[in-house]
């Protein structure tokens, strides 16, 4: 009849103590299990959410941090991301395809563009975007597909040369094809109107067509139709040449440049940069690096900001976190209470085993064994009744926690820093709230299952130690000497 | 060399500045295969003297003897566990455990080297005493006072101890059943060589003791028999 045998003889020949027990653990499990099953199914569903991620990210202003150091020094100015510093972070492992571009809106005197309005005259602009990977990211990503023609080779790439890639729908309407050459023009509007300092003449080597998202609205923002790539070195150079004449026109705004100052020094384009990582769970260490390598007042910006897309759930895991906190407290103090209270009924019997020498270490494992028979039963019971009820809960909540999100992200959205947006280009729809919604599922999983026993077992154990210390300051000769 | 010596041992709880003395310079030995009766009037110190010599507590000073081994270096807990066996006026069994599973529990708790068969040992002693097997697996609280108080002599036996400690044993039982009480315990001394030392009001038990001692105003006085 070692403690072991004594334990479950008390647990078996007790029914009314054991049966108490059972449904206080049982009762208090079932909130500790739902917020258990809760937290997991947070964690599952930002692991699910992270990998829905679109891959794409960009360095771009961090514009509170801007703001403060404005607001500390009203001369401060982030200095452009050098090429250098662009490439490094190119390089990091986490980096599948990176690329960095800079913008140009041109004038052209005979193209139109697309879809044709009946109201285009001379004068139209188009944007070009400028391409330093001769593979065009937005081609490797599934942007745009080549339909005749070729990108652009390292050549191309490295010396000024006039070669451009145009949409299908431009080309259709503009009769252009492959070897076609487009004329536009680098325009300044001054005090005498318009006046063309200088004219391109692009040759085609290809055209592409933009390739149809699942969920994107037809001519979206990004007006992929009327894009035209080119190198970047060749809008550089344009860019240059415009900065050259406006200084010659208003040589007060540029009176800090050396006499010897040619435009062929232009050295402050503003990349738009954009990386392509590997997998978009590894977000948090590539942000990490880039931290080290960039230039105060930049930051890492992601097509959404996954803080603000997991405001819904990060809402839920709180309060889940704040329910297991107050269960697990609940727990330890009514399950201690109640043991003690029963211990004081069995102090006769405590007295006895003194009495015979046991040791009390021993008697404390009987005791502990004793609430994890019963505490094991209940959790078992609860665990599937516990994750019943959460389901069916926290969906109500979370619920209502993306109604509250939505708010917020309206409100957000109205903000607007002042800052040129140097974003992400998106190759992935943004995260909707059906994502959040459908990524949230309460399931029982291996390491849920673990948890909850563990954070049950560990609790049932911590309600065991005041009782244990009750045990272990009895006198046998008080308890069994007086009648 | 006796089994048990009492040397010097004084008890007081403090009243006030003063001590109010319960046992005073008391010393005595106890010898193997002798029965002992300790008699005196009540809240003459009898219970404190006896939980002395069970390890239930402490002497203010002097020495409790076990083999001329201190018991508070052979250590209390392991003293109660290996070296007595204690029966208790009001049976202190397990209640709902069978009056085997009593003896057991004893069994399971002491280092001494015990027979493997521990059922039988459990079934036999309690045989010996005078309960059957029907009553043995019965649980304590559906028996008898005596047959309670037998099941507890059981239990002081079943650690094959040398000293057999009884407060009041037969102090909730008739005539009839105090006499076979007090023959197993005679028994026990003389017999099967142990040291019996009870503590009681009864002049019957005093009259089956081989030595009678008597506890006055914190002293033990040896008594003619």
């Amino acid at each position: 009849m070692n403690a072991v045998r004594r334990a479950m003889a008390s647990v078996v020949r007790k029914p009314g103590k054991t049966v108490i027990l059972l449904i206080i653990i049982f009762v208090l499990g079932n909130i500790i299990a739902g917020a258990v099953s809760v937290r997991q199914a947070v964690e599952n569903a930002e692991v699910t959410l992270r990998a829905k991620m679109s891959p794409d990210v960009a360095i771009g202003y961090d514009e509170e941090k801007i703001e403060t150091l404005f607001a500390q020094n009203p001369t401060f100015r982030p200095e452009p991301l050098s090429v250098e510093t662009i490439e490094k972070i190119g390089a990091l492992p986490y980096v599948k395809s990176f690329d960095y571009s800079t913008f140009l809106s041109l004038e052209t005197p005979s193209l139109q563009r697309y879809p044709i309005t009946g109201n285009q005259a001379s004068g139209t602009y188009f944007a070009f975007t400028g391409v330093n990977n001769p593979e065009i990211i937005d081609m490797q990503e599934g942007m745009i597909h080549l339909v005749t023609g070729r990108a652009f080779n390292e050549q191309e790439i490295r010396n000024l040369s006039y070669v451009a890639l145009v949409s299908q729908d431009v080309a259709n309407i503009n009769n252009l094809a492959v070897g076609s050459v487009m004329n536009f023009e680098n325009v300044m509007y001054d005090d005498s109107g318009r006046r063309v300092i200088a004219t391109y003449h692009f040759e085609i080597i290809g055209i592409f067509e933009p390739i149809k998202q699942p969920g994107k609205a037809d001519g979206s923002f990004d007006d992929w139709e009327n894009k035209i790539y080119t190198p970047n070195r060749v809008l550089n150079d344009a860019t240059a040449f415009w900065v050259e004449e406006d200084s010659k026109l208003h040589p007060e705004i540029y009176s800090d440049r050396a006499d010897s100052y040619s435009y062929s020094d232009f050295d402050e384009t503003i990349y738009n940069t954009i990386y392509v990582l590997n997998d978009p769970a590894e977000l948090e260490l590539f942000k990490e690096e880039v931290t080290g390598l960039v230039p105060e007042g930049y930051i890492v910006k992601t097509r959404e900001n996954f803080d603000q897309v997991a405001v819904p759930i990060r809402s839920l895991q709180k309060i889940a976190f704040f329910i297991l906190c107050i269960a697990v407290g609940a727990t330890v103090l009514i399950t201690s209470l109640l043991i003690t209270l029963f211990l004081r009924d069995r102090r006769r019997e405590m007295g006895i085993y003194l009495s015979l020498g046991e040791r009390k270490i021993r008697m404390a494992g009987q005791i502990l064994l004793e609430v994890i028979v019963v505490a094991f039963i209940a959790i078992t019971l609860s665990l599937f009744s516990g994750n019943i009820l959460s389901n069916g809960l926290s969906e109500k909540m979370l619920a209502d926690q993306i109604v509250a999100g939505q708010t917020n992200a309206a409100d957000l959205d109205n903000y607007n820093s002042g800052f040129l947006d140097l974003g992400t280009r998106g190759y992935r729809n943004a995260i909707s709230h059906e994502d959040i919604a459908s990524s949230y599922v309460v399931f029982l999983d291996m390491k849920t299952v673990l948890l909850f026993y563990g954070v049950g077992l560990g609790t049932v154990c911590l309600s065991v130690l005041i009782p244990i210390f009750y045990v272990t300051r009895l006198n046998p000769k008080k308890i069994l000497m007086k009648y | 060399m006796s089994l048990v010596t009492v040397s010097k041992v004084n008890y007081f709880y403090p009243d006030g500045d003063a001590r109010r003395y319960i046992l005073k310079d008391v010393s005595c030995t106890f010898e193997r295969g002798s029965f002992y009766a300790i008699l005196g009037e009540s809240g003459s110190g009898k219970t404190t003297f006896l939980s002395l010599l069970g390890a239930l507590d402490k002497p203010k000073s002097g020495k409790v003897l076990y083999e001329e081994q201190d018991i508070a270096a052979i250590g209390f807990e392991s003293f109660r566990r290996n070296k007595i066996g204690i029966i208790f006026q009001a049976y202190n069994l397990i209640p709902y455990m069978t009056a085997v599973e009593n003896i057991k529990v004893a069994m399971s708790i002491t280092d001494n080297k015990l027979p493997k068969d521990v059922n039988e040992v459990a079934y036999n002693l309690l045989d010996y005493i005078g309960l059957d097997k029907a009553k043995a697996d019965r649980t304590v609280n559906k028996l008898s006072g005596g047959e309670q108080q037998r099941v507890a002599i059981a239990r002081a036996l079943a650690t094959n101890v040398d000293v057999i400690l009884a407060d009041e044993p037969t102090g909730n039982l008739d005539e009839d059943m105090e006499n076979e009480i007090v023959a197993i315990l005679g028994k026990l001394a003389h017999e099967h060589n142990k040291c019996v030392i009870v503590v009681t009001h009864s002049t019957q038990i005093a009259k089956q003791a081989d030595a009678v001692f008597k506890l006055r105003k914190g002293k033990l006085e040896a008594m003619d028999n």
